[in-house]
């Protein structure tokens, strides 16, 4: 039922492709929010976007759900062109609020999966059921949103985002607001998702250590306007406890940090992984 | 600790009874709803007890009794019912009225900018007019019909009910509704199963405080009306016993407004602890 598919992630066409995405925002002054934006994504990859605050990676987010027009460039998902949310690209926000707190956790659920495909409420309750189990959540199935803890809450969010059997998963900060613990446990969990479902996840994040964890590959990007600095492959680095993992991490923290950036280039090790899209 | 116990013992058994009763009246003391009635039951008491006291003449005061026969007697004879009754058709009818004038004043407000530019040129223009001082104006035009008493009552409703719904669906979290968006609602779908229910604690707030005012405007705009008008309703009773000098009958009236009044505070209180009190999503 929960579309089991464990495969590497492939080389063919990918399912995001961006290319010179430029992103204008405001309504007098128009601030140029993102400039000469382009990456790929492939079909069951996860992909981090990491970069300091203000430098759009929420925005790029919107934009790849469907909530902000891009100004120029060419965004495609899945060979079409972006104009409008679509319950294939589901978001999980990093907002507590994002249940509706009049429905019970399990009827967010069903909501959302009889809104987006036609099946029979019976079907749709032990299909919210089962996904409410993937995230650990199915004890609280019967309990209304305001009665969770943030981390519940995000749970129920995930459960309810894949329950709609996206293509594409986006995730913005869902975790920057969970306590340090909650957090490394969500984070598990979203690779045990990753692993059953296989479904495609782009996160967006300001934790080196959750992108490097989490991602396959990390956009590292620039602020004011954002920009893409760097693409950093991390495929290798799984084991949080790895040197690899912390050579990388440190390698990122550079990558953020300008006043060391220079430093790094020079006796840079890792330059296998670091493509620059864009100097 | 022992010797303690054994005193304590001791003396309540010399005092078995009254102890007993303390002990069988404490826990409902305990409960602020039987300690709010029986300051209530000792305030009646009080009055009774001034009446026969004072000797204070029963045109002037009449004593509860006196007030809880006359209150039978016209619940019995239907003067008070009928009374009742038209002065809740009248307060039901201009809260409709409100409720869609209200509705479809709020959509436009949150559809266009020019609905709500209306929807502030009005309410200011019209909020700070007493209902019930647009009453000669609506007898002008309308005449000593219930037709004006309701269009009163409408008046007073409406800008509170649109104020309140616009409010509420303006300040839907943003988030929820790009969930809504997210899944693909839009349009009716996205008003109605995400907007409406998110906005459902203003839109409470809304119609509980319309119908307060509403109430309070009916019964004033029946006193006025009534002395002129035939088929008044509970202000009219109260007028018309005032003019044959039968103060128990004022008193009457006044005990049903309170009580109707305390019922559906009750009604609106029921309602909001089983829907936004239970969902989390009571304002403060």
């Amino acid at each position: 039922m929960l579309n089991r598919n464990t495969s590497e992630p492939s080389a063919g066409t990918p399912l995001i492709v961006a290319e010179n995405i430029e992103v204008l925002y405001g309504t007098r002054k128009r601030q140029r929010i993102l400039d000469q934006v382009s990456f790929h994504v492939q079909q069951g990859e996860k992909f981090a976007i990491i970069g300091p605050s203000g430098c759009g990676k929420t925005t790029l987010l919107k934009a790849m759900a469907g909530f902000l027009p891009i100004s120029a460039g060419k965004l495609q998902i899945a060979n079409r062109a972006v104009t409008a949310p679509s319950p294939n690209r589901m978001v999980v926000f990093q907002d507590f609020e994002q249940l509706l707190p009049w429905k019970t956790v399990i009827e967010n659920v069903v909501y959302a999966i009889q809104v987006t495909r036609p099946v029979a409420r019976p079907v749709a309750v032990q299909q919210a059921l089962d996904y409410l189990n993937l995230v650990n959540v199915v004890d609280a199935s019967e309990k209304y949103p305001h009665q969770l803890s943030g981390g519940m809450k995000q749970r129920v969010a995930i459960a309810r985002a894949l329950a709609v059997q996206p293509q594409l998963l986006l995730l913005d900060e869902p975790f920057a607001a969970l306590d340090a613990l909650t957090r490394t446990q969500l984070q598990h969990e979203v690779n045990a998702i990753w692993r059953n479902t296989g479904v495609t996840i782009v996160l967006v994040t300001h934790s080196i250590q959750e992108a490097v964890y989490l991602g396959h590959r990390i956009l590292v990007m620039n602020a004011k306007p954002g920009t893409v600095k760097a693409v950093v492959d991390t495929s290798q680095a799984n084991d949080i406890d790895s040197d690899e993992f912390t050579t990388i991490a440190a390698h990122l923290r550079d990558l953020l940090v300008p006043s060391q950036f220079d430093a790094a280039l020079q006796s840079q090790p890792y330059e296998s992984n670091l493509q620059n899209i864009r100097s | 600790m022992q010797l303690f116990n054994h005193n304590l013992m001791s003396l309540t058994s010399k005092t078995s009874v009254l102890d007993g009763l303390q002990r069988a009246i404490a826990p409902l003391l305990a409960n602020s709803t039987y300690r709010r009635f029986s300051i209530f039951i000792g305030l009646i008491l009080l009055w009774q007890v001034y009446v026969i006291v004072s000797g204070v003449p029963a045109l002037l005061v009449p004593s509860p009794l006196q007030v809880l026969q006359v209150l039978f007697q016209d619940l019995a004879n239907q003067k008070l019912i009928e009374g009742t009754l038209t002065t809740l058709t009248a307060l039901l009818g201009g809260m409709a009225i409100g409720m869609i004038l209200g509705t479809a004043l709020a959509a436009l407000s949150i559809t266009s900018r020019w609905g709500q530019d209306l929807l502030s040129v009005l309410t200011a223009a019209f909020m700070p007019l007493p209902s019930i001082a647009i009453l000669p104006l609506v007898m002008i035009w309308f005449g000593l019909t219930r037709l004006s008493i309701v269009l009163v009552i409408a008046h007073a409703a409406t800008w509170l009910i649109a104020l309140n719904i616009d409010t509420g669906l303006r300040t839907v979290n943003p988030t929820v509704l790009m969930v809504g968006r997210n899944l693909g609602r839009s349009g009716i779908n996205l008003i109605r199963e995400i907007m409406l229910p998110a906005a459902l604690p203003y839109i409470l707030t809304g119609v509980r405080t319309a119908w307060a005012f509403g109430w309070r405007t009916a019964i004033a705009a029946e006193l006025v009306f009534g002395v002129a008008g035939s088929e008044g309703g509970l202000g009219w009773y109260i007028n018309n016993s005032r003019y044959f000098l039968q103060t128990s009958s004022v008193f009457a009236g006044l005990v049903v407004i309170a009580v109707l009044g305390l019922a559906v505070d009750v009604l609106f209180r029921l309602i909001e602890r089983r829907t936004v009190e239970k969902w989390g999503m009571k304002q403060q």
